[in-house]
């Protein structure tokens, strides 16, 4: 049986889904997920962030500022291979005790402050605004799309999910509320492709000039 | 046979725990200020209502997903947050008011002890039945008991009402003149009374913790559940205003204490309808409390990703503690706001009226999962819940616009 693609938005699909561990006990929620690579290179979802160590930096101000002196300076990493499937929760295939999350050993523990080297937050992503070489902005970034090449079409994760573009302009917004655009998924007026971005920056996505974008 | 019966329960326990002390401050004000003139507005909160219940209970048996689970998942954490934030000081103020409430109705009978005496007894039996009773047992000791609030429709029919000016009254009609304001004030509170948020939180909460399945035929109970329960609950509401017309509109009496919705029964029944009527309101008033207590509970453990649930409590008490500790302090809140003195029946007005705020951004992200296709499959809505959703997302934007200016401007209903 021949590999096919399945294309998934991390933002819809993945992101604040419900965690349920393998005795199905809620243990928590994605609160963000962390992405291995950078641009110029294969990125992949590499862990799920929990915790409010996680998503204190997804609050607006003066939200965040609030928060941020009261939440832990750090957050649970779950590695993506504890992830068994993906449906309406993310399944684990440990308990949450084994995981880490609900004690305080320390045990899978990130500092907010000290990210693993390479590695890009989802939250940040679709914090950013798109924009080109020559300074030109192309509005917000609103999704991530990864695909997985599987010989299983159901909700099993067993292959890794690489980030083959972002959503920008109206695209995210029409799949939030079901409004999916036909076509080719790693195609379209509101696609950029992952191989197009230059460099990450503070809030700023620089990808190279797309004239499929206008 | 079973699941006749199953369904008959389900349906008898929604019609009780519909009417909450919103339902009957608002009704019994409408009714006394404007006759039978606001009827028309009980139709629109039950479609209202009973479509979004559909809903949510049709997601959560589908995809096992409550509503805030899907609040937080579709709109996102930010504006889920602000959801969040609503929705806990909303359904603190609808606990405080029912707490409240039901002290009110304990100062029908023992009038000589201090009134914040009986806000705690009424606090202290409602945690205690909770922290006993399986969550079936609450669902439905309360719906049955409310059910008491039948005596308010005997008393409608008995009180030989124009039946003329009754079915006048379901046709919507714009009012003009001095009472304008007012008027909008009470249609915009009869519809949110019976939209509050808290009920489908509980609901659709609910069906998660009861574990229905669409295999188990729980679909159909579902809807059974949501149609009929609040249909026949909306039968309450108007018996309230019809009650209210004939007694207190007259006269011009504005029932702004509890004992004077309990009088439409007692003129009609005397003692009888009073114990009646004030049982009743005891076990809807109660109900609402646990319902509205579970509610935050929910909210908050859901949109956290924490274990949830009364039936988990009560198998695995250390596998669910912040959502036990939620509702408990939850309660302790809403019982703190009654120590300050303040009104009920003022707390109710100002908690459905701050419902109608935070009713779109619930509802929204309900209706977009209810319709996508990737979650429902083939149960995703049909035209009739699309288009029913569509408007009513619509009309709660224009009403949540409104809500607040007309509580203000009307100095809350009473001009």
């Amino acid at each position: 049986m021949s590999a096919v693609g399945i294309h998934i938005d991390l933002g819809l699909r993945l992101l604040d889904d419900q965690l349920l561990d393998s005795d199905e006990h809620r243990c928590g929620r994605v609160d963000d997920i962390q992405l291995k690579g950078g641009p110029g290179s294969r990125t992949e979802v590499a862990a799920l962030l929990v915790g409010p160590g996680a998503w204190t930096t997804r609050l607006r101000q003066p939200f965040s500022y609030v928060v941020d002196g009261l939440s832990p300076d750090h957050m649970h990493v779950i590695p993506w291979s504890e992830v068994t499937a993906v449906g309406t929760a993310v399944h684990l295939s440990s308990t949450a005790e084994e995981l880490g999350l609900e004690t305080r050993d320390g045990r899978n523990v990130q500092w907010a402050g000290a990210p693993p080297r390479r590695t890009v937050r989802v939250s940040e992503l679709l914090r950013s605004n798109l924009a080109t070489e020559s300074g030109e902005r192309l509005g917000r970034v609103w999704d991530v799309r990864v695909e997985r090449q599987t010989k299983l079409p159901d909700e099993r994760v067993n292959e890794s999910w690489r980030v083959i573009g972002l959503i920008t302009g109206g695209g995210g917004w029409q799949e939030r509320i079901g409004l999916s655009p036909e076509g080719d998924p790693s195609e379209g007026e509101h696609f950029v492709p992952w191989d197009s971005v230059q460099e990450l920056g503070d809030g700023v996505v620089t990808i190279a000039a797309a004239p499929s974008l206008r | 046979m079973k699941k006749i019966l199953q369904i008959a329960l389900g349906v008898v326990a929604a019609l009780g725990g519909f009417v909450d002390i919103g339902e009957l401050v608002f009704n019994t004000q409408a009714g006394a200020a404007f006759g039978y003139q606001l009827l028309w507005t009980v139709p629109i909160g039950v479609v209202g209502i009973a479509t979004y219940a559909e809903m949510c209970g049709r997601v959560a048996t589908i995809t096992k997903r409550p509503v805030f689970d899907v609040v937080r998942q579709r709109l996102g954490f930010g504006p889920g947050l602000i959801t969040l934030i609503a929705s806990e000081a909303i359904n603190i103020l609808t606990v405080a008011a029912e707490v409240g409430g039901i002290a009110l109705v304990l100062q029908l009978y023992f009038a000589d002890l201090p009134f914040r005496v009986l806000l705690l007894i009424a606090a202290v039996a409602i945690i205690f039945f909770v922290w006993v009773l399986p969550f079936e047992g609450i669902e439905r000791i309360f719906g049955y008991g409310g059910l008491l609030l039948i005596v308010y429709i005997v008393a409608a029919v008995h009180l030989h009402p124009d039946w003329g000016s009754v079915a006048g009254g379901f046709v919507p009609h714009w009012q003009t003149g001095e009472n304008t304001l007012i008027y909008w004030y009470f249609a915009v509170g009869v519809i949110a009374a019976a939209m509050v948020p808290y009920e489908v939180y509980f609901y659709s909460s609910g069906a998660v913790e009861e574990g229905w399945e669409e295999e188990q035929g729980d679909l159909m109970v579902n809807k059974a559940n949501a149609i009929l329960g609040f249909a026949l609950g909306g039968v309450f509401s108007v018996a309230l205003i019809i009650v209210a017309a004939v007694l207190f509109h007259p006269v011009g009496v504005n029932p702004e204490f509890l004992g004077t919705v309990a009088l439409g029964s007692q003129i009609s029944f005397g003692q009888t309808g009073l114990l009646l009527a004030a049982l009743g309101m005891m076990f809807a008033i109660g109900g609402a409390a646990v319902e509205g207590s579970f509610a935050g509970a929910y909210a908050f453990a859901q949109f956290l990703g924490w274990e949830w649930g009364k039936s988990k409590h009560a198998k695995h008490s250390r596998r669910a503690p912040g959502f036990t500790s939620a509702w408990v302090l939850l309660f302790v809140l809403a019982f703190l706001i009654d120590l300050t003195g303040a009104n009920p029946v003022l707390i109710t007005e100002y908690a459905v009226v701050m419902a109608v705020v935070a009713l779109p951004l619930t509802y929204l992200p309900v209706l977009l999962i209810a319709r996508d296709e990737r979650y429902m499959g083939e149960h995703r809505n049909g035209r009739l819940a699309d288009a029913l959703g569509f408007l009513y997302l619509g009309l709660l934007a224009i009403v949540s616009v409104v809500a607040l200016p007309l509580l203000f401007a009307t100095n809350h209903g009473s001009g």
